[in-house]
């Protein structure tokens, strides 16, 4: 730690040197009390409201017409929905890994992104919760699946792993949510005092639920986070366990596999960081915040790229030896119509998007290389779409019996559906961006301090 | 969630608007009620006799019961008075009828948006219309609502009837299944006769007379005709010409015989597109007289088809076909279907008599054909050649059979062992085999094939000559032709087309719209206001044959009386009524008219005699007489060969063999089943081989199957037609097989636009085959083709067998256990498969088996199924999505041989096809049922996996998860509100709505309306002091079973099957045949399940399908493995 070169992302600062309290809460508060709505602001959220707007169409012509509008078919009975439910999961990982699994494990580096890679798993999951919900054959019965006393006494079957996703989802969106706003409060204090509007200081102060930055508030606060992180930990394992598990339940060749629950949480947070990365990058020169989100992030996530891409790599290569080394000729008949059968370019090109591509982190100029990095974690996102749209739709075309195998292909309803969600993400992280602290303000502070402490032990000890 | 039950709506309120006309049956005839008479119809009371006997057993009532008629539609003159006219019609054409319509506009844009805030719930409700429900003031007697009435009926198709028993509920006809006293059909069905419910709801039929265009009356065409005939000088001067379709109806042609006394100069032409002229004119010179020929199969083991579909195309095919496979399944079975079921009643237990024949006793098909039909799956040997070609095998084959043989020509050589394989095989069956002609072959062909009969001894014993059933049988392509000719000479003043679809199918040179304009006056009886009926000045609503009174012929002469179970729908006539009416017999009923005729035949005892005919559906000894033919007396060979000229390549014109010759192509039915083989839906498209595709430049050698769906222009003579290539396993090189029927441009919603109309290729000098030149054009055309792979990719999904193998097999495993039901044999002992304890079926244990070797892939039992349960139709761009609805489908695969690498003969005849009825095998650990999050698919007590419509949320986990891909969910609300659809409707089961998965429930509401009934009948027999009549449980089974019944109930597939291919009952019951077919150790050795390595434990199951290849060919015959393994991953 002592040759700090900032062409080197590995030894770079969490937080350029220099900043002082006072710096760090203008900087980050200021995006939200005095900057003006600036036009890309206007376009980005435009952007995404269309894109909402495009989602509640699609919404209104699925309800009033009937599930027939998408391209789901026998046998491929579950399409985009279900691929983009996993996707938009999977991205939600990373907040959560990040906030919870590096917060228990003392990783500075995570303050000045964990604030939005939270929000991006919540808007990310509510995204993902519209899927199943649409994909019913009658959605207004979606209700069903939970146990709700009714005079029928009759319960969900918990033998289904769709009944299991609803609970890990619905814990998942829950915890995701309290952590997150949790996490809020002392800004949201902040933002209060700050505030030179009416409405801000009414609204912000609502929010801070009475925040007076009293040590016992302090104490009780650090101790609610600790406990929440350490609930939120096992999430990020079991949520996407369960998610596959509505796979790996089912006997369909290509679904019926054990490795699928590590294999699809290595994915999520694969998927997960890649997203971050992908949100940060144009984040932080958009609003200069290179200070906070420095060349040491995106290195480290960078390496958690390489990590978790290559237990995904070793997720294909397992399934596939299982396949050959089973003798099961309907397993083998999948593996080989992924090479051979209609969806061998989708296959193709998601081995290049998740496997190929991230050998490039090993080398650190790669990392460091902020451009390369945002195109390499846009075409993991890619990757990671294809995979989950190969999995699911790829293995139904082809299962047992030659007379039902058919091609699946997506109608204009789906594609405006998922790219609906995407403006609905979109929208909300403008608005978020805009309204809430983007960073963590006291965590940045706490770590000016603690920069500054082991600053000053350094002197002490030369 | 909401359960439409559509069939207790306007009901009541039609009846009280119905005038209520007093009962005018006679004292002697308590039981009979009359129709509600139509207020300006000629129709007098008449009366409707239910069947006393009954199949199932327990479907209706106490035998008793009347027809009470649904006057939907009052008269015409009724309604031109109503305000609700104009509403009706429009009814009829409604603005959105399309669900799957795109395009958005603004206004609706907004309505989505708004609709979409409200989210979910506002598509689960809508507003019902409101309805009154007035009960009846007095029950009429024996209608029981909810309980079905049988009625025994004759379903009229192209001149021939085949004899049918229709449900009929609250006067609606809700099913139709055959007669098995009827000799045509033994009790099978076909797809035609299943269809007839909704042909007679079918929503375009046309409803009222219409007089160049415009609506108009009864009445008032009765008086322009009149008029019109006095204008051409009076009855005795006009000069009339009749065209109707082939007639065997005694009543008919009395009718026919009486208008011409009426009309001296009446000229009568019959005319059906595909008429059996070619076998007329042969049979006339083998026996230098008209006659008919039928054949028994029961007799026959080696059989030659000269390219006839026999299996499916003859007015005798389900009796043929039934006949054919019973000498070639294992499983022994009654007699008839009429003995099984009285079987099954009587409580005598299934034996197997010859469980394993040997080679030489079960039988053996040669097919020589051009298309790929039914037939020709069926063959042990399949030669497909040019249609050119057939005449020259039929000739080597007889000069080999008659000892004459010289060397084959050059280009026979190629078949040379299958000649004399053939004809040596058929010389070892003296007297014990058949040579069938097919109808698209030449006299001399027909001729041919009846001398090779003789010289084997065949006549008398398998071929049987009888008087002809026809009245008077014409050469239908003669009897055009001069009606045309006489046209163009102006001899014609009247032209009455009754039924048929002349401009439609007409020989194209012949013209006959441009012929049929310049007639002066010209009117056309038919279903349809169809393109015959666009060029005459009137158009004539015909009855469906559920609505009128009538009689008809089987194939052999046997008459059924057709009776109505319905009063007619709309303001129609048949034919009956019409000819009538023009003879001057309006005034009397067609029921009177039908009665009479008898009558006058039977001279005494009528009315007891005509109730009783009624009853049984057929009259009996009313079938043709049998020629007895001194010996020698059939035509030696001596006519030349008159082989049409080979071509690189012919076209072969067939019926289509869903839709018939056109007729059915407004049946949504019809249109959406599968057609055998290719699977193709809602179009007809050139099929050709892989080869002749690439040679047309169509495809390339890697991937033949590019082809499909290229516009190719066929050229026959100067006329063309632009249709869409499909590539094809099994067809010859150098042919292209059309299929008639479709194209139609004003039949129908359904019919027009759908496929291409082969018929404008067809003419007088080739009306079954043709030289054809192809040529590829731009554009492609989107065909619906339900199964895209039929290749099995090395999978043992159809396991086959020869007999030969079956022999030797089991001899060399005798002591190897059987797996049960739940095991699997290792190292020669049984094992489990689950860890978890069986549930103990205490009560029924339902199962089905499916016997490979039986089916023939007709169909029947597809659409049985969808009449049944209410299936709805999705249309072809919903099938091109492979969202068809059937609950049960045939999956069809081909063997590997006959690849691309293989000599053209080769190929051509070793494509060999298995069918597969595929439907929810019921497994009993169900992989559906444990993904469904809400429990809406469960196990019942009896073994059946159970569908809860109300239940299912629509995830389609358990079809994602059904290794058999038989469930089928209803991506859009494809139950079609259409109002006179709603009366075909089966009450008992429910309409399923969007969002939905269904499937195959093994038919529980027989199996539950048996339950009921059998309960009754044994309440009601304790309390009589009787012993009761049901059969007695087996003694093994005592104790277990103590309570119940035996069942006899069928599934409306196994009723529906002409072959009796499935089996269903209780495997609890060790009397059943289902028991005995899964336990039994003689069928163990081809008893199987599909996918049983997933431990799904399927209660259907499957018998291996046996074919007895000749040992002395081995080009094209069956794989000589037990299971035939198709390898390769094209």
């Amino acid at each position: 730690m002592t040759d700090i070169s900032p062409a080197s992302g590995a030894g770079a600062p969490v937080i350029q040197s220099g900043h002082t309290y006072d710096s760090v809460t203008d900087k980050i508060s200021s995006i939200v009390l005095t900057r003006r709505f600036g036009k890309g602001w206007w376009i980005g959220f435009g952007l995404g409201a269309l894109g909402t707007m495009i989602l509640t169409y699609a919404i209104g012509m699925l309800l009033i017409r009937g599930i027939g509008i998408w391209g789901v078919r026998v046998p491929v009975a579950w399409g985009f929905a279900i691929v983009n439910f996993v996707w938009w999961i999977g991205i939600g990982h990373a907040g959560t890994f990040i906030s919870a699994f590096l917060l228990l494990l003392k990783q500075d580096w995570r303050t000045s992104i964990n604030r939005f890679a939270e929000a991006m798993t919540l808007f990310a999951v509510a995204c993902a919760g519209v899927f199943p919900l649409l994909h019913l054959g009658r959605p207004w019965l979606f209700y069903w699946l939970t146990p709700y006393p009714n005079t029928m006494q009759l319960w969900p079957q918990w033998r289904s792993a769709l009944v299991w996703d609803v609970f890990a989802v619905g814990t998942y969106f829950t915890i995701s949510l309290v952590f997150w706003y949790i996490g809020l409060i002392p800004d949201l204090a902040t933002l209060r005092d700050r505030s030179h509007h009416r409405i801000g200081r009414i609204v912000y102060g609502i929010l801070a639920l009475g925040w007076r930055n009293a040590a016992t508030h302090w104490q009780r606060y650090t101790q609610a986070y600790m406990l929440l992180a350490g609930l939120a930990a096992p999430l990020v394992i079991s949520v996407h366990s369960v998610v596959s598990m509505d796979f790996a339940e089912a006997q369909l060749p290509g679904w019926h596999t054990t490795i699928f629950p590590p294999y699809f949480v290595a994915g999520a947070i694969f998927s997960g960081f890649a997203m971050v990365l992908t949100l940060a990058i144009p984040l932080r020169a958009a609003y200069g915040l290179q200070d906070f989100i420095t060349l040491r992030h995106i290195n480290n996530s960078g390496k958690l790229l390489l990590i978790t891409g290559l237990i995904v790599a070793y997720g294909y290569g397992s399934e596939l030896f299982m396949n050959w080394y089973s003798g099961d000729p309907y397993e083998w008949g999948t593996s080989m119509d992924r090479f051979q059968g209609s969806y061998r370019n989708a296959y193709a090109a998601l081995l290049f998007c998740n496997i190929l591509t991230p050998q490039l982190l090993w080398s650190g100029r790669v990392r460091n290389n902020v451009v390369i990095m945002w195109i390499i974690s846009v075409i993991i996102n890619v990757g990671m779409w294809l995979e989950r749209y190969v999995i699911v739709v790829q293995s139904l075309s082809h299962d047992f019996l030659p007379s039902s195998w058919e091609t699946y292909s997506p109608t204009v309803w789906d594609w405006a559906t998922y790219i609906g969600t995407i403006g609905l993400f979109i929208m909300c992280l403008f608005l978020f961006i805009r309204f809430l602290p983007a960073i963590s303000i006291f965590e940045m502070r706490e770590l000016v301090h603690e920069v500054a402490e082991k600053e000053a032990r350094h002197e002490a000890t030369d | 969630m909401i359960d439409r039950c559509p069939h207790h709506h306007e009901e009541p309120e039609e009846r009280l608007s119905a005038p209520s006309s007093p009962s005018p049956g006679t004292p002697g005839e308590g039981r009979v009620r009359a129709l509600p008479q139509q207020p300006t119809s000629s129709i007098s009371p008449t009366k409707l006799l239910p069947l006393p006997y009954r199949v199932p057993a327990q479907r209706d009532g106490k035998g008793g019961g009347e027809g009470v008629a649904q006057n939907f539609w009052r008269s015409f003159e009724e309604l031109t008075q109503s305000p609700d006219f104009e509403k009706h019609l429009h009814r009829e054409f409604p603005p959105d009828a399309s669900i799957w319509k795109d395009g958005v506009t603004r206004r609706r844009f907004l309505a989505l948006m708004g609709a979409s805030v409200a989210l979910a719930g506002l598509s689960g409700c809508y507003r019902r219309p409101q309805e009154k429900i007035v009960p009846y003031v007095i029950q009429p007697e024996q209608l029981v609502p909810g309980i079905a009435l049988q009625y025994a009926t004759a379903m009229p198709l192209a001149g021939y009837g085949k004899g049918v028993i229709v449900d009929q509920q609250m006067g609606r006809a809700i099913k139709v299944e055959g007669n098995p006293r009827h000799p045509s059909t033994l009790g099978g069905t076909d797809v035609y006769m299943q269809s007839a419910p909704l042909a007679l709801c079918d929503p375009d039929r046309s409803q009222v007379p219409t007089n160049r265009g415009n609506v108009a009356t009864w009445s008032g065409f009765d008086n322009e005709f009149r008029a019109t005939v006095e204008r051409f000088g009076g009855a005795a001067k006009v000069r009339l010409r009749l065209l109707t379709e082939p007639v065997t109806s005694p009543t008919l042609y009395a009718q026919i015989q009486k208008l011409r006394k009426t009309y001296p100069n009446l000229q009568w032409h019959q005319w059906t597109p595909l008429s059996n002229d070619s076998a007329r004119n042969g049979l006339q010179a083998a026996l230098g007289r008209d006659a008919s020929v039928i054949y028994d199969f029961s007799k026959a083991t080696r059989i030659l088809s000269l390219d006839s579909n026999f299996l499916q195309d003859d007015p005798g095919s389900q009796r043929y076909a039934m006949q054919f496979i019973r000498n070639r399944t294992v499983r022994w079975k009654p007699e008839t279907m009429a003995a099984h079921h009285e079987q099954a009643r009587v409580n005598e237990p299934y034996t197997v008599v010859n469980p394993l024949p040997s080679p030489t006793e079960m039988n053996r098909l040669y097919v020589v054909e051009s298309a790929f039909t039914i037939s020709g799956a069926k063959a042990d040997h399949r030669l497909a050649v040019k249609p050119s070609e057939v005449q020259a095998i039929g000739r080597a084959i007889a000069a080999e059979v008659a000892g004459t043989a010289t060397a084959l020509a050059g280009d026979l050589q190629q078949h040379a062992a299958f000649i004399r394989a053939v004809a040596a095989d058929l010389r070892e069956h003296w007297g014990k085999s058949i040579v069938i002609a097919g109808d698209g072959q030449p006299a001399s062909l027909h001729q041919l094939a009846h001398t090779i009969n003789a010289t084997l001894g065949n006549v008398g014993q398998t071929v049987l000559y009888t008087e002809p059933v026809e009245p008077e049988p014409v050469v239908c392509l003669d009897s055009l032709r001069d009606l045309v000719h006489a046209i163009h000479n102006k001899q014609v003043d009247l032209l009455l087309i009754v039924g048929g679809n002349p401009v439609f199918d007409a020989p194209a040179d012949l013209d006959f719209a441009a012929a049929v304009e310049t007639v002066p006056w010209r009117a056309h009886l038919s279903p349809y206001l169809d393109e015959t009926s666009f060029h005459c000045q009137w158009h004539l609503p015909e009855s469906h044959w559920l609505e009128m009174w009538g009689d008809i012929r089987g194939h052999d002469g046997t008459v059924s009386i057709i009776q109505p179970l319905i009063q007619p729908l709309y303001s129609t006539r048949s034919a009956l009524e019409l000819l009538a009416t023009i003879a001057g017999d309006g005034a009397t009923s067609a029921h009177d008219l039908v009665k009479n005729h008898w009558a006058n035949v039977w001279k005494n005892d009528v009315d007891r005699r005509w109730e009783a005919v009624l009853r049984a559906g057929v009259i009996e000894g009313t079938a043709a007489k049998t020629i007895n033919l001194p010996a020698g007396q059939t035509a030696a060979s001596t006519q030349p060969a008159t082989s049409p000229a080979a071509s690189p390549i012919e076209i072969s014109f067939h019926s289509d063999p869903t839709i018939f010759d056109g007729r059915f192509a407004n049946i949504g039915w019809l249109q959406e089943c599968p057609k055998p083989i290719t699977k193709l839906t809602w179009d007809n498209a050139a099929l050709m081989s892989s080869a002749t595709a690439i040679s047309l430049g169509l495809a390339d050698r890697d991937h033949p199957e590019l082809a499909n769906g290229k516009m190719v222009e066929l050229k026959v003579g100067e006329r063309t037609l632009r249709m869409p290539a499909w590539v094809h396993p099994g067809y010859a090189d150098g042919v292209i097989v059309a299929h008639c029927g479709y194209g139609h441009t004003r039949l129908g919603r359904v019919a027009n636009g759908a496929g291409f109309n082969v018929y404008s290729l067809r003419t007088t000098s080739a009306m079954h085959s043709a030289p054809v030149t192809v040529q590829k054009v731009e554009g492609t055309y989107p065909l619906a083709c339900t199964q895209n792979h039929q290749l099995m990719h090395g999978r043992d999904i159809v396991k086959t067998s020869t007999i030969a193998n079956l022999h030797e097999h089991n001899a060399a495993h005798e002591e190897e256990p059987i797996a049960l039901e739940g095991e699997a044999t290792e190292h020669g002992r049984r094992v489990k498969l689950s860890i978890y304890p069986e549930y103990d079926y205490r009560g029924y244990r339902w199962g089905m088996v499916i016997d490979q070797t039986a089916c023939i892939g007709c169909n029947a039992c597809v659409v049985a199924c969808q009449s049944e349960n209410n299936i709805a139709v999705v249309g072809k761009e919903e099938v091109m999505l492979s969202r068809e609805m059937h609950w049960l489908r045939i999956d069809t695969y081909f063997s590997d041989a006959g690849r691309l690498e293989d000599e053209p003969a080769q190929r051509a005849a070793g494509a060999e096809v298995m069918f597969q009825p595929m439907l929810c095998q019921h497994c009993e650990k169900a992989p559906c049922e444990l993904v469904c999050p809400v429990e809406a698919t469960s196990h019942s007590f009896e073994g059946i996996n159970e569908m809860t419509y109300n239940r299912c949320v629509g995830t389609r986990y358990c079809s994602n998860n059904c290794p058999y891909k038989v469930r089928r969910f209803n991506f859009f609300n494809y139950s079609s509100p259409e109002p006179s659809l709603a009366i075909m409707r089966n009450p008992e089961v429910t309409v399923r709505t969007r969002g939905v998965m269904e499937k195959c429930t093994y038919c529980i509401q027989r199996i539950d309306a048996e339950r009921t009934g059998r309960k009754i009948e044994q309440v009601r027999a304790e309390e009589r002091g009787e012993a009761t009549t049901m059969r007695t449980i087996s003694a093994d089974m005592r104790g277990k079973l103590e309570e119940l019944p035996a069942t006899t109930h069928l599934t409306a597939c196994q009723q529906a099957c002409p072959t009796e291919a499935i089996i269903f009952g209780d495997m609890n019951d060790a009397s059943s045949f289902v028991h005995r077919l899964k336990t039994a150790a003689e069928y163990q050795r081809i008893h199987y399940g599909v996918l049983t390595e997933l431990n799904t434990q399927p209660r259907t199951s499957y018998l291996e399908r046996l074919t007895n290849p000749n040992p002395a060919l081995k080009i094209g015959a069956a794989p000589a493995s037990p299971s035939a393994r198709a390898g390769g991953a094209a």
